[in-house]
C-alpha cells in the first residue's frame, strides 16, 4: 500500500514536471524555426551600423571626445526611444576608442537623422555647421565648443 | 577563431580545475565532471582578476599573460601532485542507484528528455551566436565596449573608465567578462566577436553542468537530471545566456557559492577549503556585475555571523583567504580606476531616506516584485508555486542537522538578496518605471540556486520507489 502511494506520488510529480517542461519550453521552441534567418547570417545590427558609419571614420580623430545629435535633440520631432538609444550605443561601440557624448560643445559632432531626414534648420537649432553628408542619415558637423 | 579562443582560455580553465582539486582533497577522478564545470568558472574568475593586475603592471598591450597563466597551471599541478602523494583516498560506496527496474525506466526517460533539451539548446545557441555575433545591448554598451576601448587604445587604456562616458555605458561596472575578452583579443591582435561568444558558451553550459553534476554526486542521477530538465526548459534562462551579457555568469557564481556552502555543511567534519572556494565564488560574483556586490555583501553578512556565533575562527580565516583575490581586485578597480557609480553619485543620506520612506514607491516596486517572483522567468503561470507543488507531492527528505544548516543559510541568502534588490529599486536614481523593466532579470539571477536547494531537500523519485540505503557516496 505504502509502495503504491509512493508510486502514485512519483507519477503525479512527474506529470507536473513534464507539463511544466512542455508548457515552459513549447512557445520558445515553437518560435525556433521562425527565428532562424539563414540569409544575412552573421549580419547583426552592429555589422550593419558599422557599414553605415564606415565612411565617417576616416574624418574622425583617433581618440578624444566627439558629440552626437539625433532627432531626440530637435524639439517637436518624433522618434523611437528604443531605436534612438540603440543607435547611439552602437555608434559608441563602433567608434571606440572615441568617447561619444550627447553634447554639441565638442569640436566635431556626429549627426544621425536617418529616420526623418536632415534639414538645415536642425543645424541652426543646435548651433552647428555641417561639414559632410555621408548618406543614410549620417552627418558630421562642426561643433560649438563654447 | 573559436578553436584558438578555446585554446587561449585553456590555461585559465586548467588553473581553475587545479584550484578546485586542491580544495576538494579527494581523488581527482572522483566527481571529475563536477570539478571541471566548477573549475571553468573559478579559472575564468581567477584569470580575470590576475589580468587586471597584469594590465596595471605591464599595460594591456603585453601578450605574455597566457604564458604566465600556463606557468601558474604548472605550479599548481606540481602542488596538487605533492598533495596527492600525501593524501589518503576516501571512497565509500553505498548501495547502487539502479536497483529497481522503475528507477532505470525513470532515469532513461528523464535522460532522453534532458539530452534532447540540451541538444536543442546547443543548436539554438550556435544559431543565435552566428545570427547575432556581437551579442546584445549590454554587450555593446558595457562588457564588449570596455574591452574594445582598451584593445584599440591600450596606451591610454585607463580612459576606458572615464567619467566622460554617458550613463548607459556604466564605466564603473566590474570587469570579469571584459578582461577575459580583452586578454584573448590582445593575444591574437583582433577584436573578434567569437571571443565573447565562446565565453558566453562556457558560462551557459557550465551552469547547467554544475547544477546537474552537483546534484548527481549527492542526490543521484535521477534527481540531477530532473533538475537539469527544469533549468533547460526555461526559455528565459536561455534568452539571457546567448546575449554575451553578465546574467548567466553571475548566476553561475551564485550557484557555485551555494553548492560549496552546501558541500561544506554536508559532512559532520566540514572541509574548510570549501569555504575558501565559496568565498572566491562570491567574490567573482562581485567582479562580474554590480548586483554581485549585493550578493557578496549578503554572503559575507550571513557567513560571518554564522562563523562568529559558532566561534569558527579557523574557518573564518579560510573564508577570508578565498575572498582575498577577488575582493582585492574589486577594491583596486573601484578605488583607483572606476569613476563613481551613477547610482550613488551626487546623492546624500536625506535623498535616499526620502525615497525609502515614500510609500508609493514601495507599493509600485512590491507589486512588480511579487509578480516577477511568482512568475519567475517571465512564465505565464506561477513557476515557484508549481515547483512547490512538485516538492509537496514528493515530500522533503530527512536532512541531517548539519545539512539543514547549509539549506537554511542558502535560503536566507536568496531571500536577503531579493530584499536587497527590492531596496535597490526603491532608491533607484533612474525613472522607476524604466528600471523596473529589469526586475525579471535581477530576480532570475538566483534561479539556479533555487533549483539547487529545491532538488537538494526534496526527495528524489527513486527514494519513493523503494530504493534502500544511500546514494553512491563518492566524494
Amino acid at each position: 500500500m505504502r509502495k503504491s502511494i509512493g508510486r502514485l506520488r512519483v507519477i503525479i510529480a512527474f506529470i507536473i514536471i513534464i507539463l511544466f517542461t512542455a508548457v515552459n519550453g513549447f512557445k520558445f521552441w515553437q518560435s525556433l524555426p521562425k527565428s532562424i534567418k539563414l540569409d544575412g547570417l552573421g549580419r547583426d545590427s552592429i555589422v550593419e551600423w558599422d557599414e553605415r558609419l564606415d565612411p565617417l571614420k576616416k574624418d574622425l580623430p583617433e581618440r578624444g571626445i566627439v558629440g552626437y545629435v539625433s532627432e531626440k535633440d530637435i524639439p517637436g520631432l518624433a522618434y523611437s526611444d528604443t531605436d534612438e538609444e540603440s543607435e547611439y550605443i552602437m555608434t559608441q561601440y563602433i567608434l571606440a576608442p572615441l568617447i561619444i557624448v550627447r553634447r554639441v560643445n565638442t569640436d566635431l559632432v556626429i549627426g544621425n537623422f536617418g529616420s526623418i531626414g536632415y534639414q538645415e534648420a536642425y543645424a541652426q537649432e543646435l548651433g552647428l555647421v555641417m561639414i559632410k553628408n555621408y548618406g543614410m542619415g549620417i552627418y558630421l558637423f562642426k561643433g560649438n565648443p563654447k | 577563431m573559436i578553436i584558438k579562443t578555446i585554446l587561449v582560455f585553456l590555461p585559465s580553465l586548467v588553473v581553475g580545475f587545479l584550484v578546485v582539486c586542491l580544495c576538494w582533497a579527494r581523488p581527482i577522478r572522483i566527481n571529475l565532471l563536477f570539478k571541471l564545470f566548477l573549475g571553468s568558472g573559478v579559472g575564468l574568475g581567477i584569470s580575470s582578476c590576475l589580468y587586471l593586475f597584469w594590465c596595471l603592471l605591464f599595460t594591456p598591450a603585453g601578450q605574455g599573460f597566457i604564458f604566465f597563466e600556463a606557468a601558474l597551471a604548472v605550479m599548481l599541478g606540481f602542488v596538487l601532485f605533492q598533495q596527492r602523494r600525501r593524501a589518503v583516498a576516501v571512497y565509500q560506496q553505498g548501495d547502487k542507484v539502479f536497483q529497481s527496474r522503475g528507477n532505470r525506466i525513470i532515469l532513461i526517460g528523464a535522460g532522453i528528455v534532458f539530452v534532447t533539451l540540451l541538444s536543442l539548446l546547443s543548436a539554438r545557441f550556435i544559431i543565435s551566436a552566428f545570427q547575432e555575433p556581437n551579442g546584445s545591448h549590454d554587450a555593446w554598451s558595457i562588457y564588449n565596449l570596455r574591452a574594445r576601448y582598451i584593445f584599440r587604445d591600450n596606451k591610454y587604456w585607463k580612459d576606458a573608465f572615464s567619467d566622460q562616458f554617458e550613463w548607459p555605458f556604466h564605466p564603473d561596472y566590474p570587469l570579469l567578462l571584459t578582461n577575459n575578452i580583452l586578454k584573448v583579443w590582445t593575444q591574437f591582435k583582433v577584436d573578434s566577436p567569437r571571443v565573447p561568444m565562446v565565453q558566453s558558451g562556457f558560462f551557459l553550459f557550465s551552469t547547467i553542468g554544475l547544477l546537474v553534476t552537483a546534484l548527481w554526486r549527492k542526490r543521484g542521477p535521477v534527481q540531477a537530471v530532473i533538475a537539469g530538465i527544469v533549468l533547460l526548459s526555461s526559455a528565459y534562462f536561455f534568452r539571457l545566456s546567448d546575449k554575451q551579457i553578465a546574467e548567466t555568469p553571475l548566476s553561475f557564481y551564485l550557484l557555485a557559492m551555494a553548492i560549496l556552502i552546501v558541500a561544506y555543511f554536508d559532512e559532520e567534519k566540514p572541509r574548510p577549503a570549501l569555504l575558501s572556494l565559496a568565498g572566491a565564488a562570491a567574490g567573482f560574483a562581485a567582479w562580474t556585475k554590480n548586483e554581485g556586490l549585493l550578493a557578496l555583501a549578503v554572503f559575507l553578512v550571513v557567513m560571518i555571523i554564522y562563523l562568529v556565533i559558532n566561534r569558527n575562527w579557523i574557518e573564518f580565516l579560510w573564508l577570508a583567504g578565498g575572498l582575498l583575490l577577488p575582493l582585492t581586485t574589486v577594491f583596486v578597480f573601484k578605488a583607483f580606476l572606476a569613476p563613481a557609480s551613477e547610482f550613488f553619485a551626487g546623492r546624500d543620506f536625506v535623498d535616499l531616506m526620502s525615497l525609502l520612506t515614500n510609500l508609493n514607491r514601495h507599493q509600485m516596486v512590491l507589486k512588480v516584485f511579487a509578480k516577477k517572483i511568482l512568475y519567475m522567468g517571465e512564465t505565464q503561470y506561477p513557476l515557484l508555486a508549481i515547483l512547490l507543488v512538485y516538492a509537496l507531492f514528493l515530500g522533503l527528505r530527512q536532512l541531517k542537522q548539519f545539512e539543514k544548516i547549509g539549506a537554511y543559510l542558502i535560503g536566507l541568502m536568496i531571500v536577503l538578496t531579493w530584499i536587497g534588490d527590492y531596496i535597490t529599486f526603491v532608491i533607484t536614481p533612474y525613472a522607476i518605471d524604466w528600471h523596473l523593466t529589469f526586475a525579471s532579470r535581477i530576480i532570475f539571477q538566483v534561479y539556479p540556486m533555487i533549483l539547487l536547494i529545491l532538488f537538494w531537500i526534496v526527495r528524489a523519485p527513486d527514494d519513493l520507489l523503494s530504493v534502500k540505503g544511500t546514494q553512491d557516496e563518492r566524494k
